[in-house]
């Protein structure tokens, strides 16, 4: 017994040493960063005389942050306002700064520069360069109803634009190449007909959904490329555009046709060889799919090859019409366009009736041409065909590439 | 003689045929069984003394991090060599992994059913109670267990097992810790029938051999045993190894080359002028083991123990979201990120790594800072709409990765010596094991609270739901020692069964076993992550698995002194539980064609015991098939982290053992100990690549790593020893320990087609790829000594080793190729190493009464 007792307080003795070993660390204080001279964002900028300028003592600017990377569509890269202007923030490393924050930058360590046309406050270490001084701070945006009045002077602000809507031609397509991570471009455009690039990462969450189809507001920073303006959306929920297109109408698109499916045929499209083995197929340069015929050392004495539509109903259209893109190089007979109310979808062509509509045709070196737009307003019935016809040897051939064909109320 | 003599040409033949250097062998000596202390059980006498033996009195460092298979002295002078001295080099006995040894407690296997590892830290400190152990390598008959292909190991915890009177020592070290306290003590057994024995132990350093290594370990033992009757006893025991120890990390040859030092450890930094380790394992797992003996006749006797192990395992590391990567050996942070494209950049971070230890290590005030600086809202925080809280959050925290562990065992043991010549052994047992894991927040470094999200899943998902690692609670705000990230448990089954038969005609021996097991094993997790709300929470399908082995053996005793054995083993076993999911933190995805591992292993050996010369030769051959291969890493090509899976890795490890102890004279012994081997991959695996947080199959790749060398070992290893024993009870001695075909560990994913995908053959690139890095051949000097007295009924003994006399720094023993790669520039992301240390002691002053 008396061993047991023995036992018992050993293991607690033991326990209660074990339980008391715990190291503690001191925190270290805050540290100062001191405030120096202080600069508004316009006064900061007009420092910028062409060539960077490196801050080596104490200068701070006082700002709101307008635009974070949350979404993707900014990386490594932020913008920030303040009541005289705007300016774009280059971080050393990814994140730790939002929307709303009301920040003081220490300007010691970081570098004004430009890039192409744009200031930028570069190197920025948001661990030593920004300290917070509150949270959710927003900032109103400048509101816009007419896209001629974005000027490259409204760099870097936050702005609302009203009464917008994207290009029909650009309706089916996503913000942005998300499969790829590539940047895309889309035309907004105003009812008056101004246009304006609304550019988006392909890194965005966002990246891979359509966009909007009808009219609205979109909030967006300005961006400038150059001389170009390109508006960059800070969150997809700050673009409300569901209301009736400037027509009054919903944008109206009876047929279209971009490969990126890298499928010649989906969507009820179809190749019929005449002659020849050379056919059209689909196609992929620089990340585009396209489609593409050539009959070049083919072995062909001669090659003919139909891209034909699916059936298209233009039973109750108003003003309908088409359009599409094209490519060519080398030399050889040129690509024709024919429409056909009567063609049956299995037969050889020539077992209808083709009518041949001009257009413009690219002029060579693979440069990517629109055709212009061709009505068809005279074909309002329900079995309407669109035709691409390829003819070439095996020695005299030009490369010819569609893309991007859109068959839609005018 | 005459054919040991030939045996040794024969052997000597294979080395020339098998080695392409000649290894010198010399005699050599062994430090340790200075008394065995075999507890005599006339059942126990093992019938054939090979390579088995209960432990001596080596003291040492046993509680370096990574203690692996056997590392107690034994009395067969390879094994104890092979533990005592190259275990400080990282070598592997048959270069097997620890899963194939089994390592029972009091005939209980402690193998962690999910590694297949036994943790030794578990009772690390307790030396004093874990001599009393019954070691065998390599096949061999077993009375309690059916035995691993590399052997098995018993430990026995009875308190009658502890010698009566106290035992108390004090150890100065410059290892893992520097200062050791231990306290043994027994009743012996009293009149009442009842026995007492308690150890315990004390380890600590403020800062170990390697910078910024804190240890600090306690450890207890208790047991009470009572003699019902002459038939019946009854067995108690408690014991655990309470450890919290900071850990070294390894690095580039660059970072070492700029610390000036190749035990730099990035895992430390200064905090407020004090050294703080980022990287710190606390462990606490204690054991419950009640055991029954019953010994039904004078032939026959049954053993039952149930058993209880559970308790808390974590390890510490930083974490950080939104902001810079704090670990100061970051590949972007090094001169070389700059060689090229900016080289005043480089001799800038050069000179800073070279003079500034803030930029060399941790910067921990950094850390605060930017926690101090990082004012935030969490909006609908909690999942709670328009709860929207303001604070600090901590860009940077040190979370806990927790394993804890909670494990049920129970056993069976017959024995029944049926006749002279008939023994048999029989044996159940169950266990019911859980693994749960997740994190905790250990410190918010000035922060307020951590935000449960996981940055790298903002591009999945535009609605944001794929951020979340608990989708009942989105916007999930952790405080101190609050739970994140992951929170699930696998659950192991296993029922295990075994039978043996021994049969003894003459000059013959023969035993042979079988073995039949059912595994269990499944996922459960508390939380669904965001990114697989379809397949994370809830229990998982169970997968099941029946193995069975076989395995039979025979001596031929040539003569009392001569004796020649054969073994060999057929056993299927279950894919490693640990890697069987492929990424079991957010899913209960399987890797694809799991299946049960295959080991076929046979060995042959030649013992010679005369009196002044004792000896053992050994060649082995053992397949391991079918293994699983699993690791998750930043992937170069597709730019995101992925977990890279295997299945179907084979392996092949053949070679040879030869021990040899002769005394010159009556004080003066040479040991000579030779171990080569060649341990291979045997397959072409296929790889899996899935990126990690979307579970999209990126890639199937053959990995062409058929007959490269498993690394991180010495495949081949030799020691010369010499002991003198002195007349007064002292003794001294020295080992040369030479250390040869060391190899890097291969990245499987650089030996693809893929990998290679542009280049030629005869492009150096090709073959930069492909190389396997063979480290540099080594030798080693280690010394010891020791003396005792006897005073009265006090025994007080002295001992000191000396590891590493002539302080060689520079012996990389082993290191990895990062899974980080650019094909195009292998050397982008340089292999990591780890080195030999320099000169260590250990000196020990004991006294027993």
């Amino acid at each position: 017994m008396k061993n047991i007792q023995y036992f018992s307080h050993l293991l607690l003795a033991l326990t209660v040493l074990i339980s008391s070993c715990k190291r503690e660390w001191d925190a270290p204080p805050p540290r100062e960063i001191p405030v120096g001279h202080i600069l508004s964002i316009d006064s900061l900028k007009n420092l910028f005389t062409g060539t960077p300028v490196r801050f080596t003592s104490d200068y701070s600017v006082y700002a709101t942050v307008t635009a974070d990377e949350q979404d993707g569509n900014l990386y490594k890269n932020i913008f920030v306002q303040d009541a005289t202007g705007a300016i774009n923030l280059r971080l050393m490393t990814s994140g730790g700064v939002y929307k709303g924050d009301s920040i003081r930058i220490y300007l010691k360590g970081t570098v004004l520069s430009a890039y192409n046309g744009m200031l930028q406050l570069d190197s920025v270490d948001v661990n030593k360069n920004i300290i917070k001084q509150a949270v959710q701070k927003n900032v109103s945006p400048m509101v816009i109803t007419d896209v001629n009045q974005i000027n490259t002077s409204m760099q870097s602000r936050l702005i609302k634009l009203e009464n917008v809507e994207f290009v029909t031609n650009e309706i089916p397509n996503t913000w942005a190449n998300a499969t790829n991570q590539q940047s895309a471009n889309r035309t907004l455009t105003d009812c008056n007909g101004n246009t304006v690039i609304v550019r988006t990462s392909g890194y965005a969450n966002y990246a891979g959904l359509q966009i909007p189809q009808g009219n609205g507001s979109l909030v967006a920073i300005v961006g400038v490329f150059n001389s170009t303006i390109q508006l960059y959306v800070r969150s997809l929920a700050e673009v409300q555009m569901s209301a009736p297109r400037c027509t009054g109408n919903p944008a109206t698109i009876y047929l279209q046709k971009n490969f990126e499916d890298n499928s010649i045929s989906s969507g009820g499209w179809i190749v019929k060889q005449v002659a020849g083995t050379s056919a059209w197929t689909s196609s992929i340069f620089n990340g585009n799919y396209f489609a593409k015929a050539s009959s070049y050392n083919s072995g062909d004495a001669s090659c003919e090859t139909w891209l034909i539509s699916p059936a298209i109903d233009l039973s109750n259209s108003t003003t309908p019409g088409f359009n599409f893109l094209n490519a060519a190089n080398y030399s050889g007979p040129n690509l024709e366009v024919y429409i056909s109310t009567n063609y049956d979808g299995v037969s050889a062509p020539n077992t209808a009736t083709w009518i041949a509509v001009p257009v413009t045709l690219s002029s060579g070196g693979f440069n990517w041409v629109n055709s212009g737009d061709i009505p068809l307003t005279a074909y309002k019935v329900a079995n309407v065909r669109i035709g691409f016809k390829y003819t070439g040897t095996t020695s005299v051939a030009k490369t010819w590439e569609v893309d991007d064909i859109i068959v839609k109320e005018y | 003689m005459n054919k040991f003599l030939a045996l040794i040409f024969l052997l000597i033949f294979y080395f020339n045929v098998c080695a392409q250097n000649k290894i010198e062998t010399t005699f050599k000596e062994n430090d340790t069984s200075q008394n065995a202390l075999l507890k005599e059980d006339s059942l126990n006498v093992v019938r054939i003394p090979i390579f088995s033996s209960n432990s001596g009195e080596a003291e040492s460092d046993l509680d370096a991090q990574d203690i692996s298979g056997i590392l107690q002295s034994s009395r067969d002078i390879f094994t104890s060599t092979a533990g005592f001295n190259f275990g400080n080099a990282r070598f592997r006995i048959r270069g097997y992994d620890p899963e194939n040894n089994i390592i029972m407690i009091n005939g209980v296997k402690v193998n962690d059913l999910e590694t297949g590892w036994a943790s030794w830290s578990s009772w690390g400190g307790l030396n004093d109670v874990t001599r009393y152990m019954e070691i065998h390598t390599g096949i061999s008959a077993c009375r309690i267990n059916f035995g691993g292909p590399g052997g098995y190991t018993n430990i026995n915890t009875r308190a009658s097992s502890i010698r009566k009177g106290h035992k108390i020592s004090y150890a100065l070290s410059n290892r893992s810790y520097d200062h050791r306290v231990m306290y043994t003590t027994s009743t012996g057994e009293m009149k009442n029938g009842w026995n007492f024995s308690f150890s315990g132990s004390m380890r600590y350093a403020n800062e170990g051999y390697v910078e910024g290594t804190y240890f600090e370990a306690w450890s207890y033992f208790a047991a009470a045993e009572k003699k019902i009757n002459t038939n019946h006893t009854i067995n108690l025991s408690v014991f655990a190894a309470p450890l919290t120890q900071a850990r070294q990390g390894i690095a580039t040859q660059e970072a070492y080359n700029l610390a000036g030092n190749n035990y730099y450890n990035p895992f430390w930094g200064y905090q407020q002028g004090k050294k703080r380790s980022a990287r710190v394992a606390k462990n606490h797992t204690p054991v419950i083991m009640l055991t029954h003996l019953w010994r039904i006749s004078e032939k026959s006797k049954l053993q039952s123990s149930l058993y209880y192990n559970f308790g808390r395992r974590g390890i510490t590391a930083l974490n950080w979201n939104d902001t810079k990567d704090p670990r100061p050996d970051y590949y972007r942070y090094l001169p070389s990120y700059y060689a090229l494209t900016n080289p005043a950049e480089a001799q800038r971070l050069t000179e800073l790594w070279q003079t500034d230890v803030n930029t060399r290590q941790i910067n921990w005030d950094e850390l605060y800072y930017a926690n101090y600086n990082n004012l935030h809202t969490v909006v609908n925080a909690n999942g709670i709409s328009g709860n929207n809280v303001t604070g600090l959050r901590s860009k940077y925290i040190v979370e806990e990765q927790r394993s804890d562990v909670k494990q049920l065992g129970w056993n069976i043991i017959y024995n029944n010596k049926v006749n002279d010549k008939l023994y048999l052994s029989a044996g159940y047992t169950g266990i019911k094991h859980q693994g749960i894991y997740f994190k905790t927040v250990n410190d918010l470094l000035g922060g307020d609270y951590w935000l449960d999200v996981d940055q790298f899943a903002e591009q999945l998902s535009s609605d944001g739901s794929a951020v979340q690692n608990d989708i009942s609670t989105p916007n999930k705000i952790i405080k101190q020692n609050e739970k994140f990230g992951y929170n699930y448990t696998i659950q192991v089954n296993q029922h295990e069964a075994f039978s043996q038969l021994e049969y003894n005609i003459g000059q013959l021996e023969f035993y042979a076993g079988i073995q039949l097991s059912q595994t269990a094993f499944w996922r459960t997790s508390e939380w669904a992550n965001g990114k697989f709300p379809e397949n994370s929470a809830g229990t998982s399908k169970k997968q099941n698995f029946l193995n069975y082995g076989a395995k039979m053996g025979a001596t031929y005793k040539i003569n009392g002194r001569n004796y020649v054995t054969i073994n060999g083993m057929y056993l299927t076993r279950p894919p490693q539980v640990r890697i069987a999911y492929v990424s079991p933190r957010t899913r209960d995805n399987l890797i694809d064609g799991l299946t049960s591992e295959k080991i076929l292993s046979g060995d042959i050996n030649y013992i010679a015991r005369y009196t002044n010369i004792k000896t053992r030769a050994t060649l082995y051959y053992t397949q391991i098939n079918d293994q699983l291969w699993s690791r998750s890493f930043f992937h170069e090509e597709y730019r995101n982290l992925v977990n890279y899976t295997m299945n179907g890795v084979d392996f092949l490890h053949t070679g040879i053992e030869l021990g040899i102890e002769g005394n010159l004279t009556q004080q003066l012994t040479l040991i000579g100990v030779f171990a080569h081997g060649q341990h291979l991959f045997n397959s072409r695996p296929t790889a899996t690549i899935t990126r990690d947080n979307s579970s999209e199959i990126l890639a199937n790749r053959t990995v062409y790593i058929k007959n490269y060398r498993l690394g991180n070992m010495p495949q081949t290893a030799a020691s010369a020893g010499v002991k003198y024993s002195g007349k007064k009870f002292w003794f001294a001695g020295a080992n040369f320990n030479y250390y040869a075909n060391i190899y890097l560990e291969p990245n499987p994913d650089r030996r693809t087609e893929e990998a290679l995908a542009n280049f030629v053959t005869t492009d150096p690139q090709w073959n930069q790829n492909i190389r396997q890095e063979k480290l540099s051949n080594a030798y080693i000097i280690d010394f010891y000594a020791g003396k005792s007295w006897k005073i009265k009924q006090y025994f007080l003994n002295l001992n000191i080793s000396v590891n590493n006399l002539l302080n060689n720094k520079t012996f990389a023993t082993g290191g990895f190729e990062q899974l980080r790669f650019d094909p195009n520039d292998v050397n982008k992301f340089p292999p990591k190493y780890t080195y030999h240390l320099g000169t260590t002691y250990f000196l020990m002053l004991g006294l027993r009464f």
